[in-house]
């Protein structure tokens, strides 16, 4: 292989003061051209026998320059674009296909599932608020323990304690009214 | 012949990485042919040490083998060799500076009869090397591929991705910061 010496005009600009530095470095590279030992060649292929052989990851091989120019690189793109689109479709089948598999597996279950956990989530919110406000009478403390049963309750203590209740959590002001519907079996009795 | 053609200077580098990808590995002796002289003077003058150029100067092969299949072909297969021995040499400049004062460089090259010049081109040379090598990223790169490898700054600009201006830039400041090292070197 021949020298290629450092030639300044390789730099746009010169190097502040790197004259002595270049003639040092120049005078080492002369001085260190050595050939490769013999055998070396031989060595390196047999140390590259045991190795597996090298493969192309699919990436490379798309993003890899074509020497063959715009056509084979116009074919890389559209497996690239075959490639995306099989697997969009796929995970969208694979999708459909859990979401039938979770459908048929519980049957009905998940559509009455969430009311009672909405109403049992209800109930005992408002009976905590039922039982602060009714301090103003001791007859209504008597009403706020019982109201899971709401048995012993008086028809009139409810619908005039949950506005108050109401009132008081406005997150549930929606879900509050339905107390009063538990007083229609206290309507039953009495 | 194809073989023949293969050892041509201007044998397309893209070819014979695609060609040793499709299972051919006996084409890549012919990289090794091409490149062994560059690759291990590289080695070489990074370790100062012949026994330790030849070992990594291998090394770098074969992982430039493994690592066939990322060679994108933008550059010189050259220089991307160059660039992993450069890497490998430094790495085991490294992991041996420890043991650095216990076994001095031997002079390389033809050190002559005189006894006190071989040791003094010997200790300017392990003061070249040192300087160099405690350049900086990524001005060490950059020096160590136009004078150890011997590649022009076109074949860096490509091997390293960069523009050629900044490789410019790189190899001027790399030289300005050398100047004291090597002083400082050559007086310790």
């Amino acid at each position: 292989m021949s020298r290629r010496p450092f030639d300044p005009r390789e730099l746009d600009r010169p190097a502040d003061g790197a004259d002595e530095s270049l003639a040092e470095l120049e005078r080492f590279v002369t001085s260190t051209a050595t050939d490769a030992p013999s055998g070396f060649t031989e060595r390196v292929m047999n140390a590259v026998a045991e190795e597996p052989a090298p493969r192309r990851r699919l990436l490379g091989w798309l993003l890899a320059p074509s020497p063959a120019g715009g056509a084979q690189r116009f074919a890389r793109v559209g497996v690239l674009a075959a490639t995306l689109v099989l697997a969009f479709a796929g995970a969208l089948f694979a999708g459909e296909l859990a979401s039938l598999v979770r459908d048929f597996g519980s049957g009905e279950t998940p559509t009455p599932s969430p009311t009672p956990s909405v109403t049992e989530s209800v109930a005992p919110t408002p009976s905590p608020s039922i039982e602060a406000t009714p301090p103003t009478s001791p007859d209504a403390t008597m009403d706020g323990s019982p109201t899971p049963g709401s048995t012993g309750a008086s028809p009139q203590a409810t619908p005039v304690e949950t506005p108050e209740a109401s009132d008081d959590d406005t997150p549930e002001e929606s879900e509050t009214p339905r107390p009063s519907a538990t007083a229609t079996p206290a309507q039953t009795p009495g | 012949m194809e073989r023949t053609a293969w050892h041509d200077e201007g044998v397309d580098d893209r070819a014979l990485v695609d060609a040793v990808l499709a299972g051919d590995r006996d084409l890549f002796r012919v990289l090794v042919e091409r490149e062994q002289v560059t690759v291990y003077r590289a080695c070489l003058r990074i370790l100062g040490r012949p026994h330790d150029a030849e070992d990594v100067a291998q090394e770098s092969f074969v992982m430039a083998y493994r690592a066939l299949a990322s060679y994108r072909g933008d550059g010189p297969l050259g220089g991307w060799l160059l660039r992993i021995a450069t890497r490998q040499a430094y790495r085991r400049l490294g992991q041996r500076r420890e043991t650095a004062e216990l076994h001095p460089d031997m002079p390389l090259g033809a050190p002559g009869s005189d006894p006190l010049a071989a040791t003094l081109a010997g200790e300017r040379q392990r003061a070249v090397r040192l300087a160099v090598a405690a350049l900086g990223e990524p001005y060490r790169e950059v020096v160590a591929l136009r004078f150890f490898g011997e590649m022009s700054l076109d074949e860096i600009a490509a091997a390293t991705h960069r523009p050629l201006n900044t490789v410019k830039t790189h190899l001027r400041r790399g030289l300005e910061r050398l100047r004291p090292v090597i002083a400082a070197e050559a007086a310790a």
